[in-house]
């Protein structure tokens, strides 16, 4: 009884919830008076692949690439980094440890504006300005307390047994935790390292001010282009957006359940 | 493990070298022309085939390019060559120093003396100039022939004066219809500013003093002018709600046959067609009480003093605003308005066409923003002020007098 | 049973690289922050730039917005974000599609690309939001709704919510799976009906996960800036700028670097004093 209510209600739920979404890709394949047209239509009467054209023709695919390498380079350095912090802060106890975790959180309280000209000068003296490392540094200040975090609870739930025998057949700590801890937290490394994904992949301010080449440039910055002076381009950008949505949207289906279970052990735990 | 962190750091190295060219010229483009990318590639291309300079261009976004120019021009890592908009940057960032002057430049070149005197001021800065105007273009009134025909009006009469303009709006305003005679700008950006000025300078106002240095609006003409822009959506309802819509809007409604009568320049043109391709529609000088006035805009090329090829970028400059360049460009787009009147002139499609016979004629009388570098904080305020009053808030009495004290603290008196 | 030593030095070589370098990263920038908040234009150390800030007119109106934003922000995400975690948690079949659709889409959008789908929504004339309510009977006229300040702030609030209740749902969702089913059982067996199972069991059980995610949402609300500045800008009037927004428009469109710093600082202090509040609350809850 109760489950029929309840698939009722997600059915309804999920019919809003993907609304807009339903209403970008529609709005993507319209011609322009259709788009400006009065009624409104609620599917393209004229299918058009224009917007799609024009976004390619401007290269939109080198973007695409530039933002896949400036995602994936961060996640994977920000999981590097952030998980030896992270067991420490799980297994042992050490003096200044609350302290310490709660300065990690530091950066994470403070608006994003607030940084970018600081940083930006910061880059510039010491010449990493626009390139990809010297953006993929900033956003590591501000992905990595979030992974310790939360790679702490994950490390939390798993039990120092594990370890402790792996150690009595002869292992280092450090080959105890690679070898047996790391791969039972690989949950844990997938939500957390599809959440640094998708904020780099999303990210404007820092891309838009710190890469200043054109080659270097990301997805946000490309769809920028099209609000323009005296009118947005709604069709280009929505195309662009379209496509800008499907790897993000892609890694976290496939992710999902890893998902779910990392949040169990994740930011509920001490 | 060792290893692992060492070949990441080498493959990050290389991540992190810059790929800069010394020998490359990098031109930022913003505004509306930033649309236009094939025939930047053209013209672009041709400049390299003939000087065998290397030029990177970018296309930005309108919001977007202010922030990031000013990030990069605060930074020192601008570009060589970039654009500007007339509306008061230039007077900024010269006065932040990020700019290089160009009076040397200006003063040997042949085509300094082609471009419109009263575009000068927008560029110049404690007597100095910073700047190349590349496009500009004029504020009128654009309206739609259909909708003039079906109300009974002649498309080919437009209203001159602001009784006229108020008779005309209101016969072709039909609330039931949703169809409006006139469209007032009223939102939290610069074309509230520039609306409100085409009808303070038409009735005969100011917006500050010849020097820049008071507010000079707080005057019975101001507030004329004030009071009838506002009147026009509250007690005459010839508007939409205008505290949504900007011009950019009406003239979409227009393309719809919605609203009749709104601010356009010549930029309109080619959207209001491709919006609507069976559009009829004119300009003419904008309704005016006084004296026919107009504001005019455009985009300037300049100089970041952080350059390392400063040369290279006035060669830049000057073949994009030189003649053949103009010519070619003209042909091209149909547009937009060249700052050098020998091109205005003589381009064929000018020539042939009436609404940009127009524009000339109305652009000689066109006013300048003023080209200080508070300018965006004293636009603001005008447009506070003409929101509070179409929000109720006060009446245009007091919102004139809180602006005039607001623009008088931020000019520093 | 051999217990892993302790040992403070293994511990202190794998945190102290990282945390150093991270906190000698926020010291240089904050220091740099409160330097530039302290000094005006000429040089001078002076206390203007934050007495200016705090009688700036627009400083109340920002907070206040600010503050609706954040709490009706908040209450819609985590409210809504517990109704779905309630209802997934119910279902078996389906679960990938359902999860997928309401939890993931909303997430795995772009904040630019959330901004300008739900500004052409809510768009006067050609918004389907307008459309849909318009022809339901709804309203009689199309409302501007990013043009009149409340309707714009109403506006930004239902966007928010739409694509940040996924967070929230997540984390209920995960907490929900973990309560063991004895205790609903136990309860049961106690004769509880649904209601009392409810306020009984999951939300004692969930307190822990509330709290943190309260938490976390407020703080990533009140630093939320693409979906504002997308939608409205900050406008109409000021009726959508937050502290955010407003930082962001002073420094960019106004370059008074000063004054933006001095703003900063005070809104870090404000969410530095609401984190406290809440670990303090949530190391209670732990406790007992």
């Amino acid at each position: 009884m109760y489950k029929i209510l309840s698939y009722f209600l997600l059915i309804i739920i999920s019919i809003i919830i993907a609304f807009p979404f339903y209403w970008l890709i529609v709005t993507s394949f319209k011609t322009y008076p259709e788009i400006y047209s009065y009624p409104l239509t609620y599917y393209p009467h004229d299918v058009t692949f224009e917007h799609f054209k024009e976004i390619m023709r401007l290269d939109i695919g080198k973007y695409f690439i530039n933002s896949l390498i400036v995602s994936i380079t961060t996640s994977i350095l920000s999981l590097i980094i952030a998980v030896l912090p992270a067991y420490a802060f799980s297994r042992f106890s050490f003096r200044g440890k609350n302290s310490l975790l709660t300065s990690v959180l530091l950066f994470q309280m403070f608006p994003m504006v607030i940084f970018l000209m600081p940083i930006f000068n910061l880059l510039k003296n010491i010449g990493l300005l626009d390139t990809y490392l010297g953006l993929i540094l900033s956003y590591i200040a501000f992905t990595t307390p979030i992974t310790i975090i939360f790679l702490r609870g994950f490390f939390i739930d798993i039990p120092e047994s594990l370890e402790e025998a792996a150690m009595i057949d002869g292992c280092s700590i450090f080959q105890a935790f690679y070898k047996i801890i790391l791969p039972l937290t690989l949950p844990g490394i997938a939500s957390v390292g599809t959440y640094t994904f998708l904020f780099t992949w999303s990210e404007l301010l820092y891309s838009m001010s710190f890469l200043l080449s054109k080659s270097k440039q990301t997805i946000p910055t490309f769809l920028s282009l099209f609000v323009g002076q005296y009118q947005t381009r709604w069709g280009p950008l929505f195309a662009g957006s379209l496509l800008a949505t499907i790897p993000p949207l892609i890694i976290f289906i496939i992710l999902q359940r890893y998902f779910i279970k990392g949040l169990t052990s994740g930011a509920v735990k001490e | 493990m060792k290893r692992f962190l060492v070949l990441s750091f080498i493959i990050l190295g290389i991540l992190g070298a810059s790929t800069f060219n010394a020998q490359t010229l990098s031109v930022w483009i913003g505004g509306h022309v930033a649309e236009l990318d094939e025939t930047w590639n053209e013209v672009i291309s041709k400049f390299e085939d003939n000087t065998g300079i290397k030029v990177e261009v970018q296309l930005f976004g309108f919001d977007t390019y202010y922030d990031h120019l000013v990030t990069a021009l605060q930074g020192g890592v601008g570009p060589d060559l970039a654009f500007a908009d007339l509306g008061g940057w230039v007077p900024t960032f010269a006065s932040q120093g990020w700019l290089e002057p160009l009076d040397d430049k200006l003063n040997s070149w042949d085509g300094t003396n082609e471009i419109w005197e009263n575009l000068w001021p927008t560029v110049t800065y404690e007597g100095k100039r910073y700047g190349l105007p590349w496009y500009t273009d004029a504020r009128l009134l654009l309206y739609n022939k259909k909708m003039f025909r079906d109300a009974g009006l002649d498309p080919e009469n437009p209203p001159k004066t602001w009784e006229e303009f108020l008779y005309t709006a209101m016969k072709l305003t039909d609330p039931s219809k949703r169809v409006y005679g006139y469209g007032v700008s009223g939102t939290k950006t610069e074309h509230t500013t520039l609306g409100y000025m085409i009808f303070l300078y038409s009735a005969g106002g100011k917006l500050l003093t010849d020097d820049y240095s008071k507010a000079a609006f707080n005057t019975p003409e101001g507030l004329r002018a004030l009071k009838f822009y506002t009147d026009l959506a509250l007690k005459y309802n010839v508007s939409p709600n205008p505290l949504s819509y900007h011009e950019d809007d009406y003239r979409n409604l227009m393309a719809q046959n919605r609203v009749a009568m709104a601010v356009g320049g010549p930029w309109s043109f080619p959207l209001i067609e491709s919006a609507n391709p069976d559009i009829e529609y004119g300009v003419s000088i904008h309704p005016y009480a006084v004296t026919q006035a107009s504001v005019l805009g455009g985009w300037a090329l300049v100089i970041p003093s952080s350059s390392k090829n400063k040369e290279g970028a006035w060669e830049l400059a000057s073949y994009l605003t030189s003649y053949e360049t103009w010519m070619f460009w003209v042909e091209q787009n149909h547009g937009p308005m060249p700052t050098r009147r020998d091109v205005a002139r003589d381009a064929p499609y000018f020539q042939q066409n009436e609404n940009w016979q127009v524009i000339f004629e109305a652009f000689p009388n066109a006013i300048p923003r003023p080209p200080i570098p508070e300018w965006p904080q004293v636009s603001e305020q005008i447009q506070i002020m003409v929101q509070d009053v179409l929000l109720g808030n006060s009446t245009a009495e007091d919102a004139i007098k809180k602006a005039e004290i607001n623009v008088n603290n931020i000019l520093g008196n | 049973m051999l217990k892993i030593s302790k040992n403070e030095k293994t511990a202190y070589k794998m945190v102290l690289p990282y945390v150093l370098i991270i906190v000698s990263l926020i010291v240089f920038l904050l220091t740099l922050n409160i330097y530039l908040s302290f000094t005006n234009n000429e040089g001078n150390f002076t206390f203007s730039n934050y007495i200016e800030a705090i009688k700036d007119p627009v400083f109340l109106i920002m907070l206040k917005n600010t503050v609706i934003w954040t709490i009706c922000s908040v209450i819609g995400q985590l409210s809504l974000g517990l109704l779905v975690a309630i209802l997934l948690n119910q279902i078996k079949k389906g679960e990938v599609i359902f999860r997928s659709i309401i939890l993931i889409l909303p997430w795995a959008t772009l904040d630019i690309v959330a901004g300008v789908t739900w500004k052409w929504m809510f768009n006067d004339m050609y918004g389907v939001i307008n459309d849909i309510l318009f022809r339901f009977g709804f309203i009689s006229d199309y409302i501007s709704w990013l043009g009149q300040p409340k309707t714009a702030l109403a506006a930004v609030i239902i966007a928010n919510i739409w694509k940040g209740f996924s967070l929230s749902g997540l984390f209920f969702l995960a907490g929900l799976q973990a309560i063991p089913v004895q205790l609903y059982e136990a309860a049961e067996i106690d004769g509880a009906n649904v209601f009392q199972k409810f306020t009984h069991v999951t939300i004692p059980q969930l307190k822990p996960i509330l709290i943190t995610t309260l938490m976390f949402t407020t703080i990533w609300t009140i630093n939320y800036f693409p979906l504002i500045y997308t939608m409205t800008g900050g406008g109409p009037g000021y009726g959508t700028e937050t502290f955010v927004t407003y930082i962001y428009r002073i420094n960019f469109k106004f370059l008074e670097y000063n004054k933006s710093a001095a703003l900063s600082n005070i809104l870090f202090l404000i969410i530095l004093f609401i984190s406290i509040l809440y670990i303090k609350v949530l190391t209670k809850e732990e406790n007992s």
